[in-house]
C-alpha cells in the first residue's frame, strides 16, 4: 500500500463512537463529514463534525445500514476515506469491498479479514491452524459408546447440546462417565421431542467462565502488536457491562501464553489495523479458549487507551493512511487499573427496559484520571431507534481497589435526571464483594440477580 | 437499444398505465413504478447504464453542494400569490437531476402546473435512479436544487402552490 495522506473522513456511525471518530480525526488535521439519520441531524457528532449528511430516515435500515447511500455521500462529499465505528457495517465484508472499489480507503482490516473471522468455524479452523486453542469438543456424536469416549479425552464436566438446540432444551452438564449414559438418553429423548431432532454435540464444560479479549494491532504485513487484555466478564445476556485491565483473574505467565496466542492469530491472516481476540477463560484450569476475532474498533476501546496511552482510532487512520504501524512492542506500557462502565439509557429495576426521552440533567464526574466518551448533552432526546448506550465512564488508579474507589465516587456524583440509566446497577455492582475479589464469572448477574436492591 | 432520452417516456407510460406496480426490465435497465408514491422508498425507480451519456451531467463541484446542502434545509420562504404550499423533498441522498438527461429539457420549471404522481426530478444513488413525484396538484412556486447536486434526505427540492 502507498502512503497516500488522507484528507478527509466520512463517519458511517452514530452516537458516542462516532464523537470520538471526528475526534481523533481533528486532532490529526483531517476533515470529517458525518452521515446521519433524520433524528440524528442535530447530534453532538453532526455539531462537531465538519459536515453533516441526512442520509436517510429514523431508522437504521433506512440509514446507517444503507451502504449504497453512505458511500456516495462519501464521495459526494469529497471524502478519501470512510470509518465505519463499531456495529452498523463495520463488519460487513461487502461493503468494506464496495469502498475499495470506490476508491475509498476503509478504515479497519482487509475485507477477507472481515469475511474469514464473520464464520465462526472457518475462524475457529484458522485458530487451530494457527496453534490457539479452541474449546474442544467433537462434531456429532454418533451414540452413547462416542459420548463416553469424548468423555475420557477431554474430560469432564462434559456439555452435551442439541444440534437443534436452543433455551437450554437437549441440553446436559455431564459431572462424571457414571452419568454419561443417562444424561446422553435424556437431552437425545428431550431434543427430539422439541426440535424432532435427537442429534448431540458434546464439548468442554466451563463451568467459571470468564471473558477476557486481547487488543491487537497490525500492519496487514505481517507485523502486529498487542496492547494487553480487557476484563469483560460482568455482562447480562452476553451484553458487556463492565470491562477492565489488567484482568484480576490472570497470572503473569497465563497472561503471557493468552497474549501470545492472540498475536499468532493476527500474524496468521496479517492483520491490518484494531482488532479485538476474545478468549473464553476457565478460571478452574486457568485454560483459556479462542472464541472469535471482532475485526473493529471495540466498544471499550477506551479502557486499553486509558491504560497505555495509546489512542487506537488515530492508529487505526495511520495504519490505513500509511500501510504502516510506526509502535513497537517495547513501546507499549501498562500504567495502573483501569476499569470502564457503560452507562445504559435502560432502567435496572425493570429488567433492563430501555428508557428512552429527553435527558433534563446531565452532569458526568470530574476530575482526575477519569474518562467520559458520550454523546450525550442536557435537552437532548434519546431515541428508541438505536442501540441504548449513552456513556462510558472510565477511571484509572494506581491499583484496582484504587480503581474502584474512584468508580464508586464517579458513580456517585454522575448526575442524569429525565430518563432511567444503569448507574444504579453499577454502583450496586461495583460495591458487591465478589466484584471486588475478582472472583466474578460471565454467570455472576443471571445468578445473583443483581439488582439496585440487592 | 434503449436510450437515456427514452427513459422519462417509458416513465410516463408506466405512470399512466393505471397499475399499481410496474416493472420493465431490458438489459441493464430497470425500472419500477409504484402508486405508492407517499412512501418515501416506494416511489418508481429506473437504473440507466450511466457511462458516457450521464458523465456530463456529474460535476466535481463540492462547493455546489456545500450551497445547495445547506440552502435546502431551512424551511423554503412561502412564495409570493398566496394559497398553501408544499414542499416535495428528497427520497433519499442522492445527486439531484431536474432533467431526464443531459441537455434535455427540465422535468418542471417555475410556473408550470403539475398532478399528483408527476416525475418532477431524478435523485441517483450509486448509478439507482429515483423518480421524485409531486404528492399534490399545483403550480410549481420555487425550486431548491441546482442540477447535479447534492442532496439530503428529506431536503425540500421543489414548493409547489397545492390548486
Amino acid at each position: 500500500m502507498t502512503a497516500v495522506p488522507i484528507r478527509r473522513v466520512f463517519v458511517a456511525n452514530r452516537g458516542e463512537i462516532a464523537v470520538r471518530i471526528v475526534r481523533a480525526c481533528k486532532e490529526m488535521g483531517i476533515g470529517t463529514v458525518v452521515g446521519v439519520s433524520a433524528a440524528d441531524r442535530d447530534s453532538m457528532a453532526a455539531r462537531l463534525a465538519d459536515r453533516a449528511l441526512c442520509v436517510g430516515p429514523n431508522s437504521a435500515a433506512g440509514s446507517y445500514l444503507r451502504g449504497d447511500i453512505l458511500l456516495h455521500a462519501c464521495r459526494a462529499s469529497d471524502c478519501d476515506a470512510l470509518h465505519p465505528g463499531y456495529g452498523f457495517l463495520s463488519e460487513r465484508a461487502a461493503f468494506a469491498r464496495d469502498c475499495e472499489s470506490a476508491g475509498i480507503r476503509f478504515i479497519g482490516p482487509a475485507p477477507d479479514s472481515i469475511e474469514v473471522m464473520g464464520d465462526k468455524s472457518n475462524a475457529r479452523t484458522i485458530a487451530a491452524e494457527a496453534g490457539v486453542p479452541v474449546v474442544p469438543g467433537c462434531d456429532l456424536l454418533s451414540d452413547v459408546a462416542h459420548a463416553r469416549r469424548i468423555g475420557e479425552t477431554i474430560g469432564y464436566p462434559l456439555l452435551l447440546k442439541a444440534r437443534a438446540g436452543g433455551g437450554g432444551r437437549g441440553m446436559r452438564i455431564v459431572e462424571s462417565a457414571r452419568e454419561i449414559e443417562s444424561a446422553y438418553q435424556q437431552a437425545s429423548t428431550e431434543a427430539k421431542s422439541a426440535f424432532g431432532d435427537g442429534a448431540l454435540y458434546a464439548e468442554r464444560y466451563v463451568r467459571r467462565g470468564r471473558h477476557i479479549e486481547v487488543q491487537v494491532l497490525g500492519d496487514g504485513l505481517g507485523k502486529v502488536l498487542h496492547l494487553f487484555e480487557r476484563d469483560c466478564t460482568t455482562q447480562r445476556r452476553h451484553q458487556k457491562l463492565i470491562e477492565e485491565a489488567p484482568s484480576p483473574a490472570l497470572w503473569p505467565e497465563v497472561r503471557r501464553r493468552m497474549l501470545d496466542a492472540a498475536l499468532d492469530l493476527a500474524r496468521r491472516v496479517s492483520y491490518r489495523g484494531a482488532g479485538t481476540v476474545e478468549f473464553l477463560f476457565d478460571a478452574e484450569t486457568e485454560e483459556f479458549f479462542f472464541l472469535e476475532m471482532n475485526t473493529r474498533i471495540q466498544v471499550e476501546h477506551p479502557v486499553t487507551e486509558m491504560l497505555t496511552g495509546i489512542d487506537l482510532v488515530q492508529q487505526q487512520i495511520l495504519v490505513a493512511a500509511s500501510g504502516r504501524l510506526d509502535l513497537e512492542q517495547e513501546d507499549i506500557a501498562r500504567r495502573g487499573h483501569v476499569i470502564e462502565c457503560r452507562i445504559n439509557a435502560e432502567d435496572p429495576d425493570k429488567g433492563f427496559l430501555p428508557s428512552p426521552g429527553r435527558i433534563t440533567t446531565w452532569k458526568p464526574p470530574q476530575g482526575e484520571n477519569i474518562r467520559v466518551d458520550t454523546h450525550c448533552r442536557a435537552g437532548d432526546i434519546v431515541v428508541p431507534f438505536y442501540d441504548s448506550l449513552l456513556a462510558k465512564l472510565i477511571v484509572r488508579g494506581d491499583t484496582r481497589a484504587d480503581a474502584i474507589d474512584r468508580l464508586r465516587r464517579c458513580l456517585d456524583e454522575f448526575e442524569v435526571g429525565g430518563i432511567k440509566t444503569t448507574i444504579p446497577f453499577h454502583q450496586a455492582a461495583v460495591a458487591h464483594p465478589a466484584f471486588g475479589r475478582g472472583t466474578i464469572t460471565t454467570r455472576w448477574i443471571e445468578e445473583f440477580g443483581l439488582t439496585p436492591a440487592a | 437499444m434503449v436510450y437515456s432520452k427514452d427513459i422519462p417516456d417509458i416513465i410516463r407510460a408506466l405512470s399512466e398505465s393505471g397499475f399499481e406496480d410496474a416493472e420493465v426490465r431490458l438489459d441493464d435497465l430497470y425500472i419500477r413504478v409504484s402508486s405508492e408514491s407517499s412512501r418515501p422508498d416506494a416511489g418508481s425507480e429506473h437504473r440507466r447504464p450511466p457511462p458516457e451519456n450521464a458523465a456530463g451531467m456529474r460535476r466535481d463541484d463540492p462547493d455546489g453542494e456545500r450551497r445547495a446542502a445547506s440552502e435546502g434545509v431551512p424551511p423554503p420562504k412561502a412564495p409570493q400569490g398566496g394559497g398553501a404550499v408544499k414542499d416535495i423533498k428528497a427520497p433519499t441522498l442522492g445527486t439531484f437531476y431536474r432533467a431526464p438527461s443531459p441537455g434535455a429539457p427540465p422535468f418542471v420549471k417555475v410556473g408550470d402546473r403539475v398532478v399528483a404522481g408527476q416525475t418532477v426530478g431524478i435523485v441517483e444513488v450509486m448509478k439507482l435512479f429515483n423518480t421524485v413525484e409531486a404528492d399534490v396538484a399545483g403550480v410549481v412556486a420555487e425550486i431548491h436544487a441546482e442540477d447535479g447536486v447534492l442532496v439530503e434526505y428529506d431536503q425540500p427540492l421543489i414548493t409547489v402552490r397545492v390548486g
